[in-house]
Formats: structure tokens, sequence, C-alpha cells
């Protein structure tokens, strides 16, 4: 007897093994609160986003640089974000393989990070993405089904974001995309319109069906800005929160009320931050950098569930974790080398250099919280700028500097 | 009976007490002066001690405060973050500790000097007015004024110059200037004056200057103060910045305390100045004593114009507008084309649109809600080619902002430019020299919300050279219309291959040349000290 109760129970602990050593999804939810705010709740625990954009490109190569073979490179960076309270990194797409992918997601989660997965949704497509062609709409959608299916069991993922700032190319001004539907309109403002219902309808579809294979993550409609967000709130109904960016300055001003009263879904700062280069007296200024990021911070804390007003900010991701050297001239592989210090748009929030010539202040190659350094043998490190520290402090009592302000 | 005896007993005891009385006295007041002394001889060296201790500890506590205030500094400048953020808070609070004991006036600065490096920190609004009010305060208690302090103050204001409260700054400067003022030293009331018109801040150049000059009492060194200020601060139509205000102050100060009879060259500045000030029934005070008092001026022309102007196009009157254009009409087409327009010789019919519309403005034809037009060129005073910015600005009376919706109805000499009517400002030059008066009428949906004109100087340089048989070549810069000729300097340089032959500072020189070939000549001119134009001229000499 006693026999059989021993085998029965190493049975048993066999079996648990083999079964419960697969990853398991920890659930992701939200959930709005009593004061009508919304929180991320995961694992049953309440969890603030504190995240970077995470696209490690070294100098000297650009967005082909396959970085998902690199674990022991994603472990050091790991360990770095987690060291100054970052829970989360951003990942704009998977890599084609996506069992790399599934790698790279255990490899942060290891370290306590998890991992916001996104999906162009064809918006880079060659030659241009045709959201109004019912073909192309079905491959988009089977694609981030596939990425859906094949990750979703993750214990490390955080939650889907559809797109990024798709939607500044309704205007026909960023990467147009031709539609019989909205070119036989004549007015502009109504061809804005039916581009954005299209595009809308379309994130739309795929977040339902995302929803009938995984409900354990929640979908997120990535928008730059706050424009044709109104239009989204139609089409986009089924959506679980909103992953916008903005590059607003030091401070987000009155966005989450703006968010709250257009299209009334929680908020993640999909993308924020500031460069960390001074356009116009030509100099590093890691100085303005922490300070931008440090009040950006401050208001999307003042903004949670916990604090209000208006209490529908989940959180926030930096754009971005370390510089990328090509981003300035993407098409001349000579100048990933080096550091082009040369302005490639231009903001008027980011005051300290708006009076460079021409205004264009914004330096695409420095908005990193890391900078590449070279040390002895040549080699290229990363090595935390001011703001890593500044954030350190932060998130380590950001009750200090809310009660300062 | 023995009572005597008892008496004599007990007075002799009562003598004897009284004596062993006065001597216990004394021989405690012995002791306590013994005990002074004592004191004296071996506590007064122990406080000694014990205050060489307290200082020596105080220096000690000076050194390590500078030791890790250093540190910090060093490791924020190298940028080694890892460092700094590492021990910032636990150096902070000791520096804290340290600088609190701190009493002595020599080390005031390094208080001051550590609240500003914390200044810089990212606080909070409450944390940061806390150590902005105790910065303040401990450089408020700094007296001397030594170059080590000023230095430091400046650096502090330059560094606090990114925070967006104004007042911060304005309290630091106020703090600095008073204790520039306070130094009582001419010679650093200059230099520190004279920093401050280098990085362009006028206002604190102005005060600076002030006290300067109250502190010289020498009357001759006094008055050539005033007229080398006068020069840097009047506007005079080339330069970007000046103090019109305090210019004409030091006008008044020369006429009232040293009874100082301006020439025509200065009285002409005065005009001017006030002129840019917009203080024209002032101006035409002057411009009227000008012409009384220098008929054969070769200015006489451009003041008897520019008075024209001010009663045409600044106070609408006409009448008087015309006097003045009639003393000048016959030899300047200016005046004559403005008589036509005030007599309505010229047919309205023949202006354009925007001609019109100015002229029934200032005719008060038509007129809408008293808007305020402002047109300014920058620079009033140019030579022929250079780049001259036309900018205008306009507010609406009954909000005070400004008003740039308009249709912007452009007319008279606009010089090179091509415009369109809906631009409030453009760049222009001019191709020949005179005067040039060019108008802005702004029309609104209401009707015409306002009108300005502006009068432009446009010199030519005529840089001519006559050569003799010898290779004595003589060489002349006219400029036309003519300048105040006193006020006017001229450095010519002479170059060949790039090497400098010679530079000569006369408007008229001459010079022989041994060596045929090509040559560069340089003619910088100056007006009241300042570089106004330079022109490079190809020599060829045969």
């Amino acid at each position: 007897m006693r026999k059989l109760l021993f085998l029965a129970a190493f049975a048993f602990c066999i079996l648990h093994f083999a079964f419960c050593n697969d990853a398991r999804a920890v659930k992701v939810e939200i959930k709005s609160t009593p004061e009508k705010g919304y929180k991320l709740i995961v694992d049953g625990q309440p969890f603030l986003v504190k995240g970077v954009v995470y696209h490690p490109v070294p100098p000297g190569s650009d967005y082909n640089y396959d970085f998902w073979q690199d674990l022991d490179a994603i472990d050091k960076d790991a360990k770095l974000l987690k060291e100054a309270g970052f829970n989360v990194v951003r990942l704009y797409v998977p890599s084609p393989d996506l069992e790399k992918t599934k790698k790279v997601i255990r490899q942060f989660y290891k370290n306590g990070i998890y991992t916001v997965m996104g999906h162009w949704v064809g918006f880079w497509n060659y030659p241009c993405p045709f959201y109004g062609d019912e073909k192309f709409r079905e491959e988009v959608k089977k694609e981030v089904l596939e990425m859906v299916e094949a990750l979703k069991d993750e214990e490390g993922l955080l939650m889907w974001i559809l797109g990024n700032e798709n939607n500044y190319s309704f205007s026909g001004k960023v990467n147009p995309w031709p539609c019989p539907q909205a070119d036989a309109i004549e007015d502009p403002s109504q061809k804005i319109c039916k581009k954005a219902e299209i595009y809308y309808s379309l994130m739309n579809d795929i977040s339902k069906g995302i929803k009938e294979i995984d409900q354990g993550h929640p979908v997120a409609l990535g928008n730059g800005e706050l424009i044709t967000l109104d239009i989204a709130a139609k089409y986009a109904k089924d959506v679980d929160l909103l992953a916008l960016i903005f590059y607003r300055g030091k401070r987000f001003g009155n966005i989450f009320n703006s968010v709250k009263s257009i299209f009334d879904k929680p908020v993640l700062i999909a993308e924020m931050g500031c460069d960390a280069y001074d356009a116009y007296r030509n100099k590093e200024d890691q100085d303005i950098q922490a300070e931008f990021l440090l009040f950006q911070w401050l208001d999307i804390y003042k903004n949670t569930f916990e604090r209000i007003p208006e209490g529908n900010c989940l959180g926030g991701i930096i754009f971005e974790w370390n510089d990328e050297w090509w981003k300035y001239n993407p098409s001349d592989s000579c100048r990933w080398v080096y550091h082009d210090t040369l302005g490639g748009w231009s903001n008027g929030s980011y005051y300290f250099d708006i009076k460079v010539s021409r205004n264009l202040n914004m330096n695409e190659e420095w908005f990193g919280i890391t900078a590449f350094s070279k040390d002895e043998e040549g080699t290229f490190l990363k090595k935390p700028r001011k703001a890593y520290y500044v954030l350190r402090d932060f998130f380590a009592s950001p009750q200090k500097f809310l009660e300062d302000e | 009976m023995n009572k005597p005896v008892k008496s004599k007993v007990k007075s002799q005891k009562s003598k004897a007490v009284k004596h062993k009385n006065n001597s216990g006295f004394f021989f405690k007041a012995l002791s306590l002066g013994f005990l002074l002394l004592l004191g004296t001889v071996f506590f007064a060296p122990l406080r000694a001690q014990e205050l060489d201790k307290l200082e020596a500890s105080s220096e000690k506590n000076i050194e390590r405060a500078e030791e890790l205030f250093s540190k910090l500094k060093k490791w924020q400048d190298e940028k080694d973050w890892e460092n700094f953020f590492t021990f910032r808070d636990s150096y902070e609070e000791e520096v804290e500790r340290l600088a609190a004991q701190i009493k002595e006036p020599q080390h005031l600065r390094l208080k001051a000097e550590y609240l500003l490096f914390r200044l810089k920190e990212f606080l909070g609004k409450k944390s940061k007015k806390d150590i902005f009010e105790s910065f303040l305060s401990q450089v408020s208690a700094i007296k001397s004024a030594t170059p080590k302090t000023l230095s430091f103050l400046k650096t502090a204001i330059s560094e606090l110059s990114a925070e967006p409260k104004r007042d911060i700054k304005r309290k630091l400067s106020s703090l600095y200037i008073k204790i520039l003022k306070s130094s009582g030293s001419e010679y650093f009331l200059k230099s520190e004056a004279e920093s401050f018109y280098l990085n362009e801040d006028l206002d604190n150049f102005v005060v600076l200057s002030k006290a300067c000059l109250s502190l010289i009492e020498d009357k001759n060194q006094l008055k050539r103060n005033i007229l080398n200020l006068i020069g840097r601060t009047s506007c005079d139509g080339f330069n970007q910045q000046c103090a019109p205000y305090f210019a004409e102050e030091l006008f008044d100060k020369l006429d009232k305390d040293f009874d100082f009879s301006l020439n025509e060259d200065l009285l002409y500045i005065r005009g001017y100045n006030l002129e840019r000030a917009f203080e024209y029934e002032r101006a035409l005070k002057i411009y009227e004593e000008f012409l009384k008092a220098y008929p054969g001026s070769l200015l006489f022309d451009e003041v008897a114009l520019r008075s024209g102007f001010i009663y045409m196009y600044k106070l609408k009157d006409f009448d008087k507008a015309k006097i003045y254009f009639n003393k000048v009409a016959k030899r300047n087409t200016h005046a004559a084309e403005q008589l036509e327009i005030i007599n309505k010789d010229q047919a309205l019919s023949e202006f354009d649109y925007s001609q019109r519309a100015f002229w029934d403005f200032l005719s008060q034809e038509e007129t809408c809600a008293d808007g305020v037009l402002q047109v300014e060129a920058r620079p009033f005073k140019a030579f022929i080619g250079e780049k001259i910015e036309i900018k205008s600005t306009s507010f609406l009376p009954e909000t005070g902002c400004l008003a740039p919706e308009g249709l912007f109805l452009w007319s008279g000499d606009l010089g090179e430019v091509k415009i369109t009517t809906n631009v409030p400002a453009f760049f222009t030059s001019f191709k020949k020299e005179g005067f040039k008066v060019l108008s802005l009428a702004e029309r609104i949906p209401k009707g015409i919300l306002g009108a300005d004109a502006a009068l432009i100087n446009i010199y030519g340089l005529d840089i001519s050279f006559k050569d003799d048989k010898d290779k004595n070549i003589t060489f002349e810069a006219v400029i036309e219309p003519s300048l105040p000729e006193a006020l006017l300097g001229f450095s010519w340089r002479i170059e060949k291959d790039n090497m400098m032959i010679a530079e000569v500072q006369e408007r008229q020189f001459s010079r022989s040349f041994e060596r045929s070939g090509d040559y560069a000549l340089d003619l910088s001119i100056f007006f009241l000290g300042r570089e106004i134009y330079t022109q490079r001229v190809p020599l060829v000499v045969k």
C-alpha cells in the first residue's frame, strides 16, 4: 500500500513538472476604478508600465540588424533596466523568426521585464500599405494573428500594440497610400476622414480577431498624437486601450483630459522622450534630457489611478533605450558609423535648441537614455546617460518628487 | 566685680574677632586674587587653545566641505553619473551640515556656490524656492566686491539664465549690480559695464555707467565720459542696439551741468536719437534748432526733410510739413514729391490700391478702430546693396493683442523686393542712394487698422583713385548723402598677395607704389566709433 502511494505521488510530481514547466501566460487585464480611472492588473497586481522602446542597433548598422540573436547583450540590458526600475520593453515588431522572438521575451522576463509586442500592420510594406484593399487587409490580419498565436502563451508578454504613427499617413504627406474610396472625395479633410475610417475599421477587426484567440492580453491601438482619434472612437471601439505617441516637450499639458473626452479608453504613452543633443549650441546636453524626462514622468504619475486627476494613464514608454546612429540618413550606410548631429525635424516644445538654423532641432540619433562609447579596444559599449540615473531615483521614490512638486 | 575685664575681654575678643574677620577677609581676597591669576595663567591659554581648536575645526570643516563639493562637481563635469548619483545624497547632507557652521564672510561664497549647484538639480517648486531664497540671502551677505566674487555672480546669472522664472535672474542681477556699485571703484564699474555692453545687455550697461559717472569728480573727465557714452548709446540708425532715453539724459546733462553747446553733428545726433525713440515733438524742437543754427550745413536738407516727414506721417500736420518740404523742394526730389501729394497735385487716381489705402488713412478719409501699427527698418541707415529687414507690428485696440491677419498694403520705395500684399515683414535692399519713404496700411474686414511710414537713409560710397605719372595714387572716400563728418572714421588697408602693405586712418590719402600688379584695397567706415560698412576694391597698379 505504501509502495502504491509512493508511486502515485511520484507519478503526480512527474506529471506536474512535465506540464507546469511549459510557459504559462500571465493574465493581464484592465480594470476601471471607482473613481473612474483605469488600472492595469498583471497577475492580480496593479502594474504601472515603466518602459523603454527597445531597438539595440549598434553603430554601423541599421534597422536590418538582427539583435534577436544576441541574448547576452539583451541580458545585460535587461539587468540595467531592472536596476533603474524599468519593467517593460517595447518591440515594434517581432523577428521574422518567431522562435527567436520567444527567446528574447523570455530573456527579458528572467530579469523581471515584460514585453509589449507591436506590429506595423503592413504600414512599411512595399510599395505602400493598401488599407483599402480587401486582400491586403486579410493578409495583414492573418500575419498579426499568426504572431499572436505564436507568442500569446509567453509569460513575459504584456500586451499587443497595433501600428504606431500610421495615422500620419492619412493626409498623404507621410507614406501616402492610394485608396479609391478616399481618392474619389474632393474635399481634403473628408478624404482624411475616409482614410481614417478605413484604417481604424481594420484595426478594430484585427483587435476582435486577436481577442478570439487570446483573452489574456489587452490590445492597444497605436496612434500619433490625438490626430483622428475622434474617428478611431467611432471605428475602433473594440480596442482595449490607446498607445499614443506624444512629443510635447517637458510636460504633457492637458492630453489626458483630451483623450478622456475624445476617446475614453485607458492611455499608455507608447513613445515620449527628449533628445540629448542641443542643436543650437552644438553639443550634447544630458541635463536637459534628464529634466524633460523627469517632468514627463511626473505628469504620468499624476494621472494614474492612484493619483488621478484623470486617472486614465497606465504608464509610459520612453523613446528610447539607446541611440541609433543610422537614423539621420538611413540610405547612406557610410554615415551609420558617425553620430550625426544634424536635426532632422522641428519641434518648438523642445525650446532649448529651437533657434537652430531652419529650426531643425530634433536629433533623431540622440534619443537614447544610454549612449554608445568606445572602450580601449574600440568596442562600442552602452553607457547610461544622466536621465537613466535621475529616473532610477524617481522610480525608487516617486512620492518624494511628487510632494516637492 | 569684673565687669570691665569682661568688657575688655569682650572688646578684646571683638577686636580679635574683628581682627580675625579682617584678616579672613584679606585672606579671602588674596585667595580670590590668586585664583584669578591662576585662572588667567592657566585657563586663558586653555581658552585660547579651545578657540584655536574651534578655528582649526572650522577650517577643517571648510576644507572638508570644499573637498566633498569638488568631488561632486568633478563627477558632474566628467559625466561620471554612477559615482555622482551613488554619493550625491550623502555628500550633500554632509556639505550642508558643514556649510551651516560657516560664518566667516570670506567663505560665504562657498555656501553660495554650493546652493547654486543645488539649484541646477531637478527640484520641485518648493525645494527650489527654499534653496533659492537661501542662495539669495548668502549672496546678499557678501559685501566685498572682489574679482572672484563678481566672477562667481556672473557665472550664476549665466547658469540661471535658462530659469523659466524671470524674477530669479532679475533678483540676482540686481544683487550683482548692487555689489558692483558698492565697490566704489570706477575701474571696476567700467570694466563690468563693458562686459554687459558686449553681451548686448544695455539695461545693466546703463545702470553701471550711471554709477560710474557719479564717481567721477574731475569735470573734464566727466564731460569726456559723457560724450563717449552718448556715442555708444545714441540710436544712430546703423546700430541695432541703443539706449535712446539714456542718451537723451546725457545730452540734457551736458546742457544743464556743463552749459555745453552742441555742434552741428551732435545736434543732428540728438535730434535723430529722439526721433528713433518716438519722441517726435522733442525731436522736432532739436531739428528746428539745427536748421536755425546751421543753415549752411551739409545735413540741412536731411534735417528739413525729416521734419517734414515727421509732421506729415507721424503727426499728420500737413501744413507744418509743407513749410519744411518747401525749404528744400527745389533741390530735393523727395521733398517735392511729398508736396505734390499734400497739395493733391498728383491725382489720387494715379495711386495704386496700396498707396490709396495709405493716403486715405493718413488724410483721415478712412479710419477704423484705433489700432496701432508701426513700421520698423533694421537698420534705418544702410549702404547700397545692404540687406534691410522691414518689419511691421500691429495691435488691436480692444485686446491689445498682435493683429497679424490683415492685408498688408505696402507702398512707396520698397527697394529690390518683390512682395505680395500679405506679408507683415520682408527683406530688401536698394540700388541707389538717397532717402526712401516706404509706407504700410493694414486692412482688416472692418476697415484700415492703421498705417505708418518709415524714412530710410541709403548711402552710396564712392572710392576714387587719382594717379599721377610717378605711381603715386591718391585715394578718397566720399559718402552721399552726407553723414556728420566729425563722427565718421575711415580705415584703409592695402594688401598684396595676402600680405598687408599699408594701413591708413584718413578719408583721403596718397601713396606711391613701387611694384606694379594686383592689390586689394579694404575700406572700413566707422560712425561714432562703430564699424558700419566695409568694402573691398581690387586695385591694379600698372
